[in-house]
């Protein structure tokens, strides 16, 4: 099995913008392939996100710099403090900093993390059209790895 | 009552949520061919039998073409991904797909996991693998072919991965991926929210009076939180044990350096 | 918790100003008289909890935004530096919005003393020294905290009159202000 080109094209709605787009394609998504090729999709984009953002010139940012993004996420608007949980979030960033380990959640919310942190790390990355697809090319080259 | 508000009133701000749009600005290639992958993400498998794979190949927008197929060679598993929920434990020793031939450390799963697989990748004479059409002759961004790396600003960062990291990023990966019963409901109750990430506005968020004072009326009657141990021999103890005393102290004696700072 | 036979007093007080302003290693000499039992513990420790209370009101006053509180606690935790963790952010959030009559969050972090405390009163210590308070301040403050405290105190006696030592949960009522 390999991500398909549905899977990427429904986040790369979702990295767009295109709200609705991206739910409709997401509905028409194989359920089957999608607990597959999306979710490793998903964490593959999180990751390259998480490293872009995070790790610069071989420099790994800091615990305060992971705490300060996640704040910005939270403090978006009244709901987001519910969605996010902060030591949730900024565990994951610094598992991949490899200054930590993930704390415990279940599955549904560890994607849900990851698909809103991403989205909140290639929003501040303002990236133009060609660099997003080097970003889901990326994202996919490294999700096909692991699922091939 | 000497009251000292820190914080500025804030009213509600107007929310303004961002046209749905790209989000960003218009490409720089006016002939827009999209670039297929710039190898930033390089298995360092070598082919176990000299066949191409294309992990690489065809990975335009949904109106290009299709990923290649299976077909071409590559010595893959195939999973039915209802076979996951036969497994209800991840299996953390997959087939070593990243290894090469000679790694000693490859195991064969006994149970179909979710993500076994095995990659082969086709590398030239510097170890670095080759995608799979490579024009190597006009390096021309604009052709939407593969670039040098060094000009590619997100691939910089790859020539600073060391090939441990590339190995660590698959680690991450199986670490990472979810296994919802339902990856499409679980992304979609999230969808919106998301979307928060890709707009330029300022915090919004409802403005709530603080208490009244208390002066004016009594304690509210929310319950303490941990209770009554708080404030009884419990809370005393901890209060006084070395874990908070020391953060406290570090932390106080930080903030008193900053405070000398400002004087 | 006996809440009838807790009493604010002078003592009380003083080891309060002692606190705010060297933090609770000023406690430490006194430690024998005031583990003596909960409810002379309670003295103590409920001031700490009013002087929070107090702080966290001033701070937030007249209005706020539950991003401001989030952005509050992160500044904290990031000041900090490699104490970050003593400051559990669910913990820290929680216990502000209570302060506040805010909703609770629906994830409020562990229930325990240990992470509420650790919160607390790096919380408070934090907001006092922001504070900057001169003598007058900071006996201002104080009295405050003493009249917030002694309500406090009044209200979990009327509360618990039926029961034998623990505070009996109210419901929260919704009051926005």
């Amino acid at each position: 099995m390999r991500v398909t080109d549905d899977q990427v094209a429904t986040l790369r709605a979702q990295l767009k913008g295109n709200l609705t787009e991206h739910r409709r394609l997401l509905r028409e998504l194989d359920p089957d392939e999608a607990n597959v090729g999306y979710a490793a999709l998903i964490a593959a984009a999180f990751i390259e996100a998480a490293e872009r953002r995070f790790i610069r010139n071989g420099k790994t940012a800091d615990e305060s710099e992971v705490i300060e993004f996640v704040a910005r996420v939270r403090e978006t608007d009244d709901e987001m403090p519910e969605i996010i949980n902060p030591e949730l979030a900024e565990s994951m960033i610094m598992h991949l900093l490899e200054k930590g380990t993930t704390i415990e959640a279940d599955e549904n919310t560890k994607l849900g993390h990851q698909i809103v942190l991403l989205t909140f790390m290639i929003g501040e990355e303002k990236l133009n059209e060609s660099e997003l697809e080097e970003f889901l090319s990326s994202a996919r080259s490294l999700a096909d790895e692991l699922i091939e | 009552a000497q009251s000292d508000p820190e914080i500025e009133p804030t009213g509600q701000e107007p929310e303004t949520s961002a046209p749905d749009s790209d989000a960003g600005t218009p490409a720089d290639e006016p002939d827009s061919q999209q670039s297929t992958d710039g190898g930033h993400t390089s298995p360092e498998a070598v082919t176990q039998d000299g066949e191409k794979s294309s992990p690489y190949g065809d990975q335009g927008t949904e109106s290009d073409k299709k990923a290649p197929e299976s077909e071409n060679g590559e010595t893959v598993q195939h999973l039915d991904p209802s076979d996951r929920r036969s497994d209800p434990t991840r299996e953390e020793d997959e087939p070593g797909k990243e290894l090469t031939p000679q790694d000693e450390n490859t195991t064969e799963v006994e149970e179909p996991s979710r993500f076994a697989g095995r990659v082969t990748i086709l590398v030239d004479s510097d170890g670095k693998p080759i995608p799979e059409r490579r024009h190597t002759e006009t390096d021309d961004p604009n052709r939407g072919e593969l670039r040098h790396p060094e000009d590619d600003r997100f691939s910089r960062d790859y020539q600073a991965r060391a090939p441990e990291r590339r190995s660590r990023r698959r680690d991450f990966l199986r670490e990472f991926v979810t296994r919802a019963d339902d990856t499409r409901d679980a992304a979609d109750a999230v969808s919106k929210p998301a979307q928060r990430g890709l707009e330029r506005v300022q915090p919004t968020g409802q403005s709530s009076g603080a208490r009244p004072g208390p002066d004016q009326a009594g304690p509210r009657e929310q319950p303490v939180k941990a209770g009554s141990a708080l404030i009884g021999g419990v809370g005393m103890a901890i209060v006084l044990t070395e874990a908070i005393r020391y953060g406290i102290r570090s932390a106080k004696g930080m903030m008193e350096r900053e405070h000398a700072g400002n004087r | 918790m006996d809440y009838s036979r807790v009493r604010i007093r002078e003592e009380n007080i003083l080891a309060l100003r002692s606190f705010l302003l060297e933090g609770p290693e000023a406690w430490l000499p006194l430690q024998d008289q005031m583990q003596k039992d909960d409810e002379t513990a309670a003295g103590y420790m409920s001031l700490l909890f009013g002087a929070f209370n107090v702080a966290v009101y001033r701070k937030f006053s007249p209005t706020y935004t539950v991003g401001q509180i989030v952005r509050f606690v992160a500044d904290l935790r990031s000041r900090l530096g490699k104490d970050a963790h003593l400051v559990h952010p669910l913990v820290a959030e929680d216990l502000i919005r209570r302060a506040l009559s805010a909703p609770p969050p629906k994830d409020g972090g562990p229930d325990e003393v240990l992470p509420v405390l650790q919160a607390q009163v790096l919380i408070l210590m934090h907001l006092v020294d922001e504070a900057d308070f001169d003598r007058a301040g900071l006996e201002q403050f104080i009295d405050d905290t003493v009249t917030f405290t002694e309500k406090w105190l009044a209200t979990r006696r009327a509360e618990s009159t039926e029961v034998t030592d623990q505070v009996s949960p109210q419901p929260t009522p919704s009051r926005n202000e």
